[in-house]
């Protein structure tokens, strides 16, 4: 117990240290809005049709479910919820609203953007001053598991009928999988060593 | 370890954009390729026609082999009602409808009990089911994607005089929509109209002639339609499709691969290929729908029911009719560009309606018939004949 939260705690301390600098933060947070873009994509929530009439897109608008409320926790297809809003910014794109998948999209992109802080500042730390200074960009791996996860029928309709059945029988477990191991390699990835003890370590050495 | 010393690691500005870029390139691969890998499987997937499950009983009538349609049920992805049948339809006039729908969008156009709707492809791929009263009757009008089969049916049971009302079970059958009756949980692939499991088990769905054709063509004869509209009660990304696109001809349906295992495959056609299929008793007949634009009139039987099969041009459709009027059978032939019987020489319209002579005013009973894509007509029926 007391080395889980050794672990957590050097963790913490780790990533608090590489969000503390600007660079890094901005990578992490510019690859958590492109994942979670990406991630309602996939998903079907984010759609653009070129060609649609605007009555179809009726721009700027927001149109609600009815009854709303009651189809929050409804789900539509594996790890896809029900929207019940839809917001037309601009004609020919409709963004639907389905509230867990947003939960579950800001959850991903600020595991996803954290991975990716932490990984770009151990590639760019010298490599005998860190370890794990390349494994660390794999912690992000897991986060295309969710491709699969949430979209089921659409990676059913790409792979055709003998990758369904398998698809399908998986399927749900592949979002929680995803933020499990983001989750695990975030912090197994933290946990190696502390970086600012060896960055100085490595500067008072050189100077 | 937050109380060390501040030291900026050693790496200038050049590095860091190498390495922002490296990443950047990195993730856009990563997507890049798992696209590419979905595509080249897909394409693999098409290069080869349906695998059929091994049936020991294909030669069977469909009442006879419930249990066997039951035993090949299986998940189509959707849980139950995730795809939502739309239960309190509203409709919007043509010229509202004009400015949501492109001429060439598909619909599928119903003439019942003196009403006239168009139900837009574009709707109703993301509800499958619409359960409306209409002229007093309950009439569920379904549609399956996967199968590009629009089928109406009337709610009222003709053996028990239930009224039932349907929504999308969320599994398949021969790549079919399974729609699950509200009042005791049945199972009904669309295709067959049949229950093939709980109370209802066995009993048939009447069903209600729709006509598969485009907007354009449709409000052009019907200019008094309604038209389901989008507002169904839930948001969806209407005028988008998650399978393809009639409007682009491109996507699943003019494509080779089939998605999920059919219990029966055959090579005569494309299996996307659009037949009507025509159905009486337990005899079936699949009239490849491009091949009889030309020929537009044939008088043939289905079993022991003498049929006439008659094209409109206007529409784009081809239906099929009893030739029974009365105690009569009628022949039908084309005679300067009208339809004639040989009996009385009354004349037709292409809708088995007569317009002028003995006739007139009497109306044809259409057989059971729909447009349907071969793979899934063959699935289900490996005894159909084919019209050729």
């Amino acid at each position: 117990m007391s080395k889980i939260v050794y672990i957590l705690s050097v963790s913490r301390g780790n990533l608090t240290s590489v969000f503390a600098r600007r660079r890094f933060k901005l990578v992490g947070i510019f690859m958590a809005l492109a994942y979670a873009l990406t991630y309602m994509y996939l998903t079907g929530n984010i759609v653009y049709l070129p060609d649609s009439d605007t009555k179809l897109t009726p721009a700027p608008s927001v149109k609600f479910a009815d009854d709303w409320m009651d189809k929050i926790w409804r789900l539509r297809a594996p790890a896809n919820w029900e929207p019940i809003a839809a917001a037309y910014p601009v004609a020919g794109l409709i963004i639907l609203l389905p509230i867990p998948n947003l939960i579950i999209a800001v959850l991903l992109s600020l595991l996803f953007g954290a991975n990716i802080s932490l990984a770009s500042y151990k590639l760019m730390m010298p490599k005998a001053c860190v370890r794990g200074s390349t494994s660390g960009i794999f912690g992000v791996l897991p986060s295309f598991l969710t491709g699969f996860g949430c979209c089921v029928p659409t990676a059913a309709l790409a792979l055709g009928a003998s990758f369904v059945g398998a698809f399908l029988a998986v399927g749900n477990f592949l979002l929680p999988a995803s933020i499990a191991i983001l989750a695990f390699a975030l912090i197994w990835n933290a946990s190696r060593g502390s970086l600012s003890e060896m960055v100085v370590t490595m500067h008072q050495e050189s100077g | 370890m937050t109380d060390q010393p501040e030291v900026e690691p050693k790496f200038g500005r050049r590095k860091f954009l190498r390495i922002a870029l490296g990443l950047g390139i990195g993730t856009a691969f990563v997507i890049y390729f798992g696209q590419n890998l979905f595509t080249s499987q897909a394409k693999k997937a098409s290069e080869s026609i349906p695998k059929p499950i091994k049936s020991k009983s294909s030669l069977q009538p469909p009442s006879a082999r419930l249990d066997e349609y039951a035993k090949n049920i299986m998940p189509g992805g959707p849980p139950k009602d995730g795809i939502p049948p739309i239960d309190n339809p509203q409709y919007i006039s043509r010229d509202a409808a004009d400015s949501l729908l492109s001429n060439n969008d598909v619909i599928f156009g119903l003439e019942y009990n003196g009403a006239v709707i168009a139900y837009p492809q574009i709707v109703l791929v993301w509800h499958e089911i619409v359960n409306d009263v209409i002229g007093g009757e309950k009439i569920s009008i379904t549609y399956c994607p996967l199968t590009g089969s629009a089928v109406g049916f009337k709610g009222k049971s003709r053996v028990d005089g239930k009224e039932l009302t349907f929504g999308t079970s969320g599994n398949l059958v021969n790549s079919n929509l399974l729609m699950y009756d509200k009042q005791a949980d049945g199972n009904w692939p669309q295709i067959l109209g049949m229950a093939i499991n709980g109370p209802s088990k066995g009993n048939v769905l009447q069903q209600v002639a729709l006509d598969w054709t485009t907007w354009e063509m449709w409000k052009t004869k019907h200019p008094d339609t309604k038209v389901l509209s989008t507002n169904t009660g839930y948001v969806r990304s209407y005028g988008s499709d998650p399978y393809g696109s009639y409007r682009q001809q491109r996507g699943y349906y003019f494509e080779e691969y089939v998605l999920f295992p059919v219990m029966a495959a055959d090579t005569r056609f494309h299996p996307k290929k659009v037949v009507v299929g025509v159905s009486s008793g337990d005899s079936y007949l699949a009239v490849p729908k491009d091949e009889f634009r030309a020929k537009k009139i044939e008088n043939i039987i289905v079993g022991s029911e003498p049929v006439v099969l008659l094209y409109e041009e206007e529409l784009d459709v081809v239906r099929a009719y009893s030739s029974r009027i009365g105690a009569e059978t009628l022949e039908f032939s084309m005679e300067g560009g009208k339809i004639v019987d040989r009996q009385t020489s009354s004349e037709w319209s292409p809708n088995g309606i007569s317009t002028k002579g003995r006739l007139a005013n009497s109306r044809l009973k259409h057989v059971n018939y729909f447009d349907v894509l071969w793979f899934a007509w063959y699935a289900f029926y490996p005894k159909t004949q084919v019209y050729l």
